[in-house]
């Protein structure tokens, strides 16, 4: 196995809660002692609820939170080493989850530019780069508009082609579909799957919908800054009662198998698709 | 309180050349104390709809009529009005702004010019009812989780004891946890005060499992309006807008079509389930 | 905020919109300075024929550069009437206590010509040079402040980014009118006391939400590597062309025009 593009050990965050006049009220543990391995290549989808921890983790991977005694390693760089840092983070780009709030340029394509240009990289390489990004997210039409006359969507693919203009090795995506409608939902995780499959982007993407996950190699659930479980889609949505418990869901047509399973009928484990049920029912 | 759309046309920024219709000869009745669902694309005029029902915007044709009033007339009290037809936005962050939250609930019912004592009655029970613990009455609502902000937000509409509520996607943002919680909490409350709710909804699970009516709108018009069997029967139709039924539905309709006895116009899992196991017992 | 085309960049393919923004930026800075030169009808007559061909070159329709400045019309119109009636000078008509002069109205109209000129020319230049490219060559332009400390590249950033965000916060402040209105809250009634207190359920949200978003910018900015301007490229540098070149003759021209029919009316 290759080496590990994302590999935390023992990785804890903790910060100190307070009360309306700011004295200590407690410790909340966001990340709680999580080791993983996320190999290059693959598509990792992290659920769990508001505030198990997801997004804390997210910004570890970026350096945007650095771990005191537990470490993180980006493409063998460890996060502590600050003149790292912006090795790190072109290295494993990062979409959030407001696209107005991550948005710089007041022209698409300059928006794109805007990592590049951070990076140094010289004039003629940065068109390369642009151009590349905004075909790779089929953004070619919209090149010159303003960002604020996109839809939610169109917006977070601006957010992702700012990313890969930076030329990384891994996206992760820390809830990039919470404030879209289901066609924009759609339009951003399709276009995640197209980039790990066809440009070999290790993607990490984190969400709250386990819809989102279905198609993704392998699903690890955090609850409490731990991990819950984790698996193939297929192992994890098996688990409908445990999820249902950590406040997460299955898609309808996986709650339906499960139900008539209960009710003693022979299905497979976790259906994912209607027209896997319509087929064990049929036959 | 009966609300009637009558041919009603909204164009934004009419005379001038940004000018785009949003809602195209519309006609609705929206009744007593039903649970209705509202679904469609984004664009295509929920929003405007929604804003029609209580007054914020004024329909560039056709006519509103709360309980018989054009609510359009120069003498017609559309403050009261706001009253009667509480309007909960997409984002709580967008209407919290006091220092706790129990101020923050005594808003609506202070804008409605009640004296003090009943203003905080009516917060406290408004807070009782969406399930706050009484310890963060006092806490500032920027503190709280964004299941709690939601609602305090509900709060803060419920308080000016609404007998329509509108609430426009109050589940977005919310993880699975919270957002049954706050649909159960919505249809219990509906069940509760005999309101009229409309839900303004993406996900065709949710409105099938509370709406016992759904209007679906396409390009700023009524698309369909019907129960949700009815709706959800014509899964062709709305799959050419671009809309999906609930999988359940699709699974039943796929399994009929295929010639077992399932009924093709069920809307839920548990629906499904039963129709299911019914033709295979059999 | 629709309607105020000041600051809204206009899309087109005009060879206004090409030159280079410190083409723009230097030649309505020049064009203003010698407006308020400008004393006789001849050289008002060939710096608006001037501004109407920039008009005209630029492609964005007149009646929408028109519509953008009603709200500067308003400040002429003051400046006019304070003209127009507190110049002293030869007496042409007078009724109550208002006496019109002759210098009044002459200043008055020169009054209302310069502004209109002064806000149409910064209208086409704003018109045509995105918000980016603006600031842009503004950092270039002040550069040689940065001898002095100024912190050129930051103040530029900032700008741009307040650009970016006036729409989306004037949006943000119609959802949370409304949001507050559908509680019953209304903006237009009472004392000016009363409607002061009134915008506080407006502001506050809007305060929450712009440092929530200005935080989240600032990580998102960070993620991707932004750490100043040091070492910084751009996607489109400024370097002068050919064509630059002419419209800063053009201009000179026009300029020379000017100076002439000042200094010999």
């Amino acid at each position: 196995m290759p080496e590990a593009i994302v590999k935390t050990r023992n990785l804890t965050y903790e910060y100190i809660r307070r009360d309306a006049e700011g004295n200590p009220e407690g410790v909340t543990t966001a990340v709680d002692h999580l080791s993983l391995d996320i190999a290059p290549g693959a598509f990792v989808a992290i659920v769990g609820r508001n505030g198990s921890g997801k997004s804390t983790f997210a910004r570890h991977l970026n350096a945007l939170l650095v771990p005191e005694e537990s470490a993180v390693w980006i493409n063998g760089m460890d996060t502590r080493e600050e003149e790292k840092h912006l090795d790190i983070r072109m290295t494993a780009g990062m979409v959030f989850q407001n696209p107005d709030n991550q948005i710089i340029g007041q022209v698409v394509e300059e928006d794109i530019a805007f990592g590049p240009e951070n990076m140094g990289v010289p004039t003629e390489e940065i068109r390369l780069r642009v151009d590349e990004a905004l075909q790779l997210l089929k953004l070619e039409k919209k090149r010159l508009d303003s960002p604020n006359r996109l839809s939610g969507g169109q917006k977070q693919r601006v957010s992702i082609a700012g990313v890969l203009a930076m030329r990384p090795r891994c996206i992760v995506l820390d809830e990039p579909t919470a404030m879209l409608d289901p066609q924009g939902r759609a339009e951003v995780i399709r276009t995640a799957h197209r980039l790990n499959r066809k440009e070999g982007i290790t993607v990490i993407l984190i969400t709250h919908h386990m819809e989102e996950a279905v198609d993704a190699d392998h699903i690890i659930v955090l609850d409490k800054g731990k991990i819950a479980m984790q698996g193939s889609p297929r192992e994890v949505f098996a688990r409908v009662e445990e999820l249902r418990a950590l406040r997460l869901s299955v898609p309808q047509v996986t709650y339906l198998a499960y139900l008539l399973r209960r009710k003693g009928l022979a299905l497979p484990d976790a259906i994912l698709t209607v027209e896997e049920l319509v087929e064990a029912l049929t036959v | 309180m009966q609300l009637i759309l009558d041919h009603v046309s909204h164009i934004y920024d009419a005379h001038t050349p940004h000018a785009r219709g949003a809602l195209r000869d519309v006609s609705l009745q929206i009744g007593e104390g039903s649970f209705i669902g509202l679904i469609g694309h984004t664009g295509s005029g929920k929003s405007t709809l929604i804003q029609h029902l209580n007054g914020l915007l004024k329909p560039t044709e056709g006519s509103v009529y709360a309980d018989g009033k054009d609510i359009a007339d120069h003498e017609y009290d559309r403050r009261r009005l706001r009253g009667k037809v509480g309007l909960v936005f997409q984002y709580p962050e967008h209407q919290l702004f006091e220092a706790d939250v129990f101020k923050d609930v005594c808003f609506g019912p202070k804008n409605l010019g009640l004296p003090e004592k009943e203003v905080e009655l009516r917060a406290y029970e408004a807070l009782m009812q969406v399930g706050l613990e009484q310890e963060v009455y006092n806490q500032s609502p920027f503190d709280l989780s964004g299941g709690q902000k939601r609602r305090v937000a509900i709060a803060g509409v419920l308080a000016m004891q609404p007998e329509v509520l509108i609430l426009d996607e109050p589940t977005a943002g919310l993880d699975p946890g919270g957002s049954r919680e706050i649909l159960s909490l919505i249809a219990s409350l509906q069940k509760e005060r005999g309101m009229t709710v409309l839900l303004v909804s993406h996900s065709m699970e949710d409105v099938a499992a509370y709406a016992d009516r759904i209007i679906v709108m396409n390009e700023g018009s009524v698309f369909m309006d019907g129960t949700p069997a009815e709706v959800f029967a014509q899964a062709d139709a709305l799959r050419e807008i671009g809309l999906n039924v609930p999988a359940a539905t699709e699974v039943c309709r796929r399994l009929y079509e295929a010639g077992l006895r399932v009924r093709p116009d069920v809307t839920t899992a548990e629906e499904a389930c039963e129709e299911i196991l019914c033709c295979f017992s059999r | 905020m629709r309607g105020i085309s000041i600051g809204q960049y206009y899309q087109a393919d005009s060879p206004l919109h090409v030159l280079d923004p410190r083409v723009k930026l230097l030649c309505t800075l020049a064009y203003i300075i010698i407006l308020f030169f400008a004393d006789n009808p001849f050289a008002y007559a060939l710096a608006a024929g001037f501004a109407f061909a920039m008009v005209f070159i630029s492609t964005v329709p007149l009646r929408l550069i028109l519509r953008g400045m009603r709200g500067v019309l308003f400040l002429a119109l003051v400046t006019v009437l304070f003209n127009l009636f507190l110049t002293p000078g030869e007496e042409l008509l007078s009724f109550w206590i208002f006496t019109v002069t002759r210098e009044g109205a002459e200043m008055a109209a020169m009054m209302a010509l310069r502004l209109f000129l002064l806000v149409l020319a910064s209208s086409v230049m704003t018109l045509t040079t995105t918000p980016n490219k603006l600031t842009d060559a503004l950092e270039r332009g002040m550069r040689p402040l940065r001898v002095f400390r100024v912190p050129v590249h930051e103040i530029a950033m900032m700008m741009s980014i307040a650009l970016r965000f006036i729409p989306i916060l004037s949006e943000e402040t119609e959802k949370i009118r409304k949001a507050q209105m559908a509680r019953g809250a209304a903006f237009d009634e009472g004392n000016v006391l009363k409607r002061a207190k009134s915008l506080i359920p407006l502001l506050v949200p809007l305060f929450v939400s712009s440092f929530r978003r200005a935080s989240d910018l600032a990580l998102a900015m960070e993620a991707r590597c932004y750490h100043g301007g040091k070492g910084r490229t751009r996607l489109h540098p400024l370097r002068y062309e050919a064509r630059d070149v002419i419209a800063y003759l053009i201009f000179a021209a026009f300029l020379a025009g000017m100076i002439v029919l000042i200094r010999v009316f």
